[in-house]
């Protein structure tokens, strides 16, 4: 993100913001509540788009992307919001098999479905796919939102809030998930609105404060 | 009181640029509109020729907007069609045009009141309830969490429900027109007696194909055009859970309106035709 402002209903939200993330790298991001964080998280996954600046990933800038390009370029990355945002009206299993059609349309459904099966024994989770997000508990919600962004193996994953109204059994498979994926050398984004066990994990920490950037910090100088 | 320094205009010399600002921004408004609609069609023809559309989603469409509205259809149109036929037959023979009861019967049914109706009452049922769904979507971010997801909102969400509403939309048409026209047959025959081979027969001599046509142009511009505002205004959502009905009151405004205008331009068209 290069000197990014972001502007929203005429309210001034993000200012000044120069970030970086890399490969094989993970950074947290902390901010309290209205700092701006879930903006920021957005902005980066080119969801959101800066009023000034620019937002890239991979050389590309999303500003100077056309539709199909930027399309695909989301297929690369992947987001956990922080209220889940799972699709109501579809079962927990078409949750996670849309965003693995888009990734590999070439899959077909059978081994799509063993991708998700595989992933859930790895995860040493239980659920029944036929439900809808509505039979979940916020924590279930989350959990699975995280699912459908890791699934299909991003390059890059950024995560708004993830443990928040998370259980600890829960979370901590999420964390070492993370892991896992940095170790494979994806781009890890944490953004948490306060000091938990996510922080810990990252190798740079990034404080918000009212849109801007207060502090960035390595990881040893965090611990 | 006000100061020296004050900018408070005198009541009305501040008008000419309300309404100014005002026109700027409902062009503004239609810019984007008809920017929608473009996107809208491109993607429409774009995943019919690739055949590319998600089928849980057109089926579902379909179900809802067409099978369910049926027994509503059914209603209405034979409730019209019977009140064309009874005034018709009571009222026409007196002047010695009782053979006219038969075209205006067509005329109500086939050319005007069965598209326009069909359209108001899917409008009502349909469009509403595509704005609503689709503002909720936004509202609870799962719109933001199909671009995440690097699918295309509008192929996913928008172009189903328009194939689907237009679909339904011609043969719920088709449907109002047999029930209107058949059903005011059986109600004729109740009533008045009249011998079901000449009603029908008669029926045919009048009908032409312009009416036919006309009829199912109609029905399929409005079905575009209920499935295009709904999803349009469903998109204009964008925070609060509260603009979602005033989305929807925007959209079954529009819609029906815009209905009623294509409505008079077809006839208009088929007429000079």
């Amino acid at each position: 993100m290069k000197n990014v402002a972001v502007e929203l209903g005429g309210r001034s939200i993000l200012n000044d913001i120069d970030l970086r993330f890399a490969p094989g790298e993970i950074v947290a991001i902390r901010g309290h509540s209205g700092s701006g964080l879930s903006v920021l998280l957005k902005t980066a996954a080119g969801l959101l788009a800066p009023t000034s600046g620019g937002v890239f990933y991979d050389g590309h800038d999303y500003g100077a992307l056309g539709e199909r390009e930027t399309v695909l370029l989301q297929t690369r990355t992947g987001f956990m919001f922080q209220d889940a945002a799972l699709w109501a009206n579809m079962s927990l299993a078409a949750n996670l098999d849309l965003p693995l059609q888009a990734k590999f349309p070439q899959e077909g459904t059978a081994a799509r479905r063993q991708r998700v099966a595989v992933a859930l024994d790895d995860f040493g989770i239980s659920l029944d796919l036929n439900k809808r997000p509505v039979d979940l508990s916020l924590g279930e919600q989350k959990f699975l939102s995280f699912l459908r962004a890791a699934l299909p193996e991003p390059e890059a994953i950024l995560l708004d809030d993830p443990l928040a109204g998370m259980d600890d059994r829960s979370a901590e498979i999420l964390l070492k998930h993370l892991t896992v994926m940095k170790t494979r050398g994806a781009a890890v984004v944490l953004g948490s609105h306060g000091s938990d066990a996510a922080i810990d994990l990252a190798d740079r920490l990034v404080v918000l404060d009212q849109g801007r950037i207060l502090v960035a910090r390595t990881g040893m100088e965090t611990r | 009181m006000t100061t020296g320094t004050s900018k408070i205009s005198p009541p009305g010399l501040d008008l000419p640029s309300r309404l100014g600002r005002g026109a700027r921004l409902t062009a503004e408004e239609w810019f984007w509109a008809i920017g929608y609609a473009y996107a809208l069609f491109r993607h429409t023809a774009s995943l019919l020729r690739n055949r590319k559309i998600k089928s849980p989603v057109l089926i579902s469409q379909i179900y809802f907007t067409g099978v369910e509205a049926l027994p509503i259809l059914a209603v209405i149109s034979l409730g019209i069609g019977a009140a064309v036929i009874i005034q018709g037959i009571s009222l026409l023979p007196q002047f010695g045009q009782g053979e006219l009861t038969y075209k205006i019967l067509i005329l109500v049914i086939t050319r005007e009141l069965g598209p326009l109706l069909t359209a108001l009452i899917l409008a009502a049922r349909s469009g509403s309830a595509v704005t609503t769904e689709i503002g909720n979507m936004v509202v609870d971010h799962e719109i933001e969490a199909y671009v995440a997801a690097g699918i295309n909102p509008l192929s996913h969400l928008a172009v189903p429900r328009l194939i689907g509403i237009t679909v339904s939309m011609v043969f719920l048409n088709l449907y109002f027109n047999l029930f209107g026209l058949f059903g005011s047959c059986w109600i004729g025959s109740l009533i008045h007696g009249i011998p079901l081979g000449q009603y029908l027969g008669s029926l045919v001599l009048v009908m032409t194909a312009s009416d036919v046509l006309s009829s199912l142009a109609k029905s399929v511009v409005f079905g575009l055009i209920l499935a295009t505002v709904a999803t349009y205004f469903g998109f204009q959502v964008e925070r609060a859970v509260t603009e979602v009905p005033q989305k929807t009151i925007q959209s079954l405004g529009v819609s029906m309106t815009l209905c009623v205008v294509a409505n008079l331009v077809i006839s208009i068209l088929f007429r000079l035709g």
